[in-house]
C-alpha cells in the first residue's frame, strides 16, 4: 500500500463550490457526507512513482491509411 | 423439460426444445408475458414490457426455424435489457425522469447483436437511476424488489435484471457493471451473473455510468446458459474504443469438465478486515473453497493488496468520469435526478484533475498486480461477493449511505472477468454468493469451474416463488 499520506482536507463544500455547484439545500448533506469520504481515501492513491509512471490506457494513435 | 414449467426454462433446455420442435418460440415468449403478469406488479422488475415485439421476434424465430435456419444459441429465447441499453424505437430512459421521453434510434450494439442472433425482446428492465445511486422510491417506477423476500433489496444497479431472471420472467437478462452492478444483484437474488472482461462486449449504445469501468453481460439461472449468452452478444466492435480485437471462443466448451490441473487462489483476506462481514458468508464460502478442492482443484489461500486501496482507485475513476457525463445536467436540473442518484453522480465535482490521474496510474499498478502476482499463479481466484445477505428495503436511509455490503468494485478497476454465482442460502432464507475471478479473456475457465461447482452444490432446485 503507497506510504506516502496526502491527507484530504476534507472540505468537500468548498470543492464542490470551486467547482461551481450549487447544491440543493434538501439534498446538501448527503453529498457533501459522501464526498468526504472518498476525498478522505485520497491518500491512498498516492505513492511513490516515477514521473514517468503515467497510466498506459489513456491515449493511443493508429497509424492513418495511405 | 416436460416436468419444467415453461417459464421456468433455461436457455440450455429451450434451445434443445426448440431445435427438436417440441416447443415454439412463441409458446415460449407468452409463458414469459404470463409470468410478467402473474407475478411481476408485487415485483417491479420491469420499467416497459413489449409484447408486440416479443410475439414478432418470436414468430420471426419460429418461421426461421422451420426454414432451417439456425442463429445460434439464442434463437427463440426471451430476454429482456436493463433500461439503459439503446432500443431503436422503444423508450430507453435509464429509469430517470431526465430521459422519460428518451426513444433512440438505433439499437445499442448489444442489443443488435441479441435480435440478429434471433432473441425475443420481453421488455425493458428497471434499475438504480442511472446505475447508480440505490434502490429509490422518488423516480417515475419503484425499486425492483427482491424475489426471494420482496420486503428486501435484489441489490443494483442491474436490480430489475437480476429480479426478473431469478423470478422466472426471462432465463437471461442483460445487465452492467462498473463496480459490481451484475455481481451484486445476482448474489442477492441468487443467480449466475458474468462480468465479462474488459473489452470483451462491446458497450457502445449503452447509456455509460463510467467510461473505463463499464462492462455489459448477462445474468441467468445457470452457469451454461450465461456461457451461451456470452457466445451472442461477445466480439469485437470497430467503433467501440473500448472493444479488444481478440478471438471469440466457444465459451461452454470446457462446462463438464473436472477441476483437476486448475490452481484457484481463495481471497478470504477479503473478508477479514471488514467488520461488517456476515459470518453465514465466511462460513459458506470456506465450503466453496473446500467443494473446489473437493472436484479437484488445488486451492490456495491468498493475501491480496488491501480491499481498501482498489475500491478507492475504483470508485474515485467512476466518481470522477460519471460527473463529466452527468455534469451540465447536475448543475441545470438537479431536482429532475432521484435523491439517491443526484448525490451519487455529483461526487466527481469534489475530485480534483489530479486525484482521477492518480487513480489510474494506481489502476495501472494494480491490474498488473493481479494479473502476474495472483492471476499469473492460479488459473482463477474465489472472492466475496459481498459481505452480507440482501438488505431490506427499509434499511436505506434518506440520504445516500457509505457503500458498504459489496465487495465487487475492484475487478472493475482491474478488468478481468469475474463470475458471481450461489453459494447457499443464509438462515432467513435469502441466497448467499461468490465470485470467480479470470484471466484476461479467459472465460471459459471460470464456467468450467462454476458450472462444475452449481453441479455438485445442487442449489438450483430451490427457487423464490411458484
Amino acid at each position: 500500500m503507497p506510504d506516502t499520506k496526502f491527507p484530504s482536507d476534507g472540505g468537500a463544500r468548498a470543492r464542490f463550490l470551486a467547482a461551481g455547484i450549487t447544491i440543493p439545500a434538501e439534498r446538501a448533506k448527503g453529498a457533501i457526507e459522501e464526498a468526504d469520504r472518498i476525498l478522505a481515501v485520497q491518500f491512498s492513491l498516492r505513492g511513490p512513482r516515477s514521473a514517468a509512471a503515467e497510466p498506459s490506457n489513456i491515449f493511443t494513435l493508429k497509424p492513418g491509411a495511405e | 423439460m416436460a416436468n419444467t414449467a415453461l417459464h421456468e426454462t433455461t436457455i440450455a433446455e429451450a434451445g434443445r426444445a426448440l431445435r427438436t420442435g417440441a416447443v415454439t418460440s412463441v409458446d415460449l415468449a407468452k409463458a414469459s408475458l404470463e409470468r410478467i403478469a402473474a407475478v411481476d406488479n408485487s415485483l417491479d422488475a420491469f420499467i416497459l414490457v413489449t409484447p408486440e415485439r416479443a410475439l414478432a421476434d418470436a414468430q420471426q424465430a419460429d418461421a426461421d426455424f422451420a426454414a432451417g435456419i439456425d442463429k445460434g444459441p439464442m434463437q427463440g429465447i426471451p430476454y429482456g435489457l436493463k433500461d439503459i441499453f439503446d432500443t431503436a424505437g422503444i423508450r430507453t430512459s435509464c429509469h430517470s425522469r431526465l430521459l422519460i421521453e428518451n426513444v433512440p434510434e438505433q439499437d445499442c450494439v448489444v442489443a443488435g447483436r441479441l435480435a440478429a442472433g434471433g432473441g425475443v425482446l420481453i421488455g425493458k428492465l428497471g434499475t438504480y437511476e442511472f446505475a447508480i445511486g440505490g434502490p429509490s422510491f422518488d423516480l417515475f417506477h419503484p425499486p425492483a424488489r427482491n424475489p426471494w423476500n420482496r420486503e428486501h433489496t435484489t441489490g443494483g444497479s442491474s436490480s430489475g435484471s437480476a429480479c426478473a431472471v431469478a423470478a422466472s420472467m426471462l432465463p437471461m437478462a442483460m445487465g452492467s457493471d462498473s463496480g459490481g452492478s451484475i455481481r451484486g444483484p445476482a448474489a442477492y437474488c441468487g443467480i449466475v451473473g458474468l462480468k465479462p472482461t474488459y473489452g470483451r462486449v462491446p458497450k457502445r449504445g449503452v447509456f455509460p455510468l463510467s467510461y473505463t469501468l463499464d462492462h455489459c453481460g448477462p445474468l441467468t439461472r445457470t452457469v451454461a446458459d450465461a456461457a451461451l449468452s456470452l457466445q451472442v452478444i461477445a466480439g469485437h466492435d470497430p467503433l467501440d474504443p473500448h472493444s479488444v480485437d481478440v478471438p471469440v471462443p466457444d465459451f461452454s466448451a470446457q462446462i463438464g469438465q473436472d477441476l483437476c490441473g486448475l490452481r484457484i487462489a481463495y481471497a478470504r483476506d477479503f473478508l477479514s478486515g471488514e467488520p461488517s462481514a456476515n459470518p453465514e458468508i465466511i462460513a459458506k464460502l470456506d465450503t466453496a473453497a473446500e467443494r473446489l478442492a473437493l472436484l479437484g482443484a488445488v486451492v490456495e489461500e491468498v493475501t491480496l493488496k488491501p480491499y481498501d486501496l482498489f475500491v478507492a482507485c475504483q470508485r474515485t475513476i467512476m466518481y470522477a468520469e460519471a460527473f463529466a457525463i452527468h455534469e451540465e445536467n447536475l448543475k441545470s436540473r438537479p431536482m429532475d435526478y432521484g435523491r439517491y442518484g443526484y448525490q451519487r453522480l455529483l461526487q466527481g465535482g469534489a475530485l480534483s484533475a489530479a486525484d482521477y490521474i492518480q487513480a489510474l496510474r494506481l489502476r495501472s499498478e494494480l491490474t498488473t498486480y493481479l494479473s502476474e502476482a495472483v492471476l499469473g499463479v492460479c488459473h482463477a481466484m474465489l472472492a466475496p461477493t459481498g459481505l452480507t445477505p440482501a438488505p431490506k428495503l427499509d434499511s436505506f436511509g434518506e440520504d445516500v449511505a457509505p457503500w458498504s455490503g459489496m465487495m465487487a468494485g475492484p475487478f472493475n478497476a482491474t478488468g478481468h472477468p469475474a463470475l458471481a454465482f450461489p453459494i447457499g442460502f443464509s438462515e432467513n432464507g435469502l441466497p448467499l454468493g461468490a465470485q470467480l475471478v479470470g484471466r484476461a479473456f479467459n472465460e471459459p475457465t471460470l464456467f468450467r469451474i462454476a458450472a462444475a461447482f452449481e453441479a455438485s452444490a445442487a442449489l438450483n432446485s430451490r427457487r423464490p416463488i411458484p
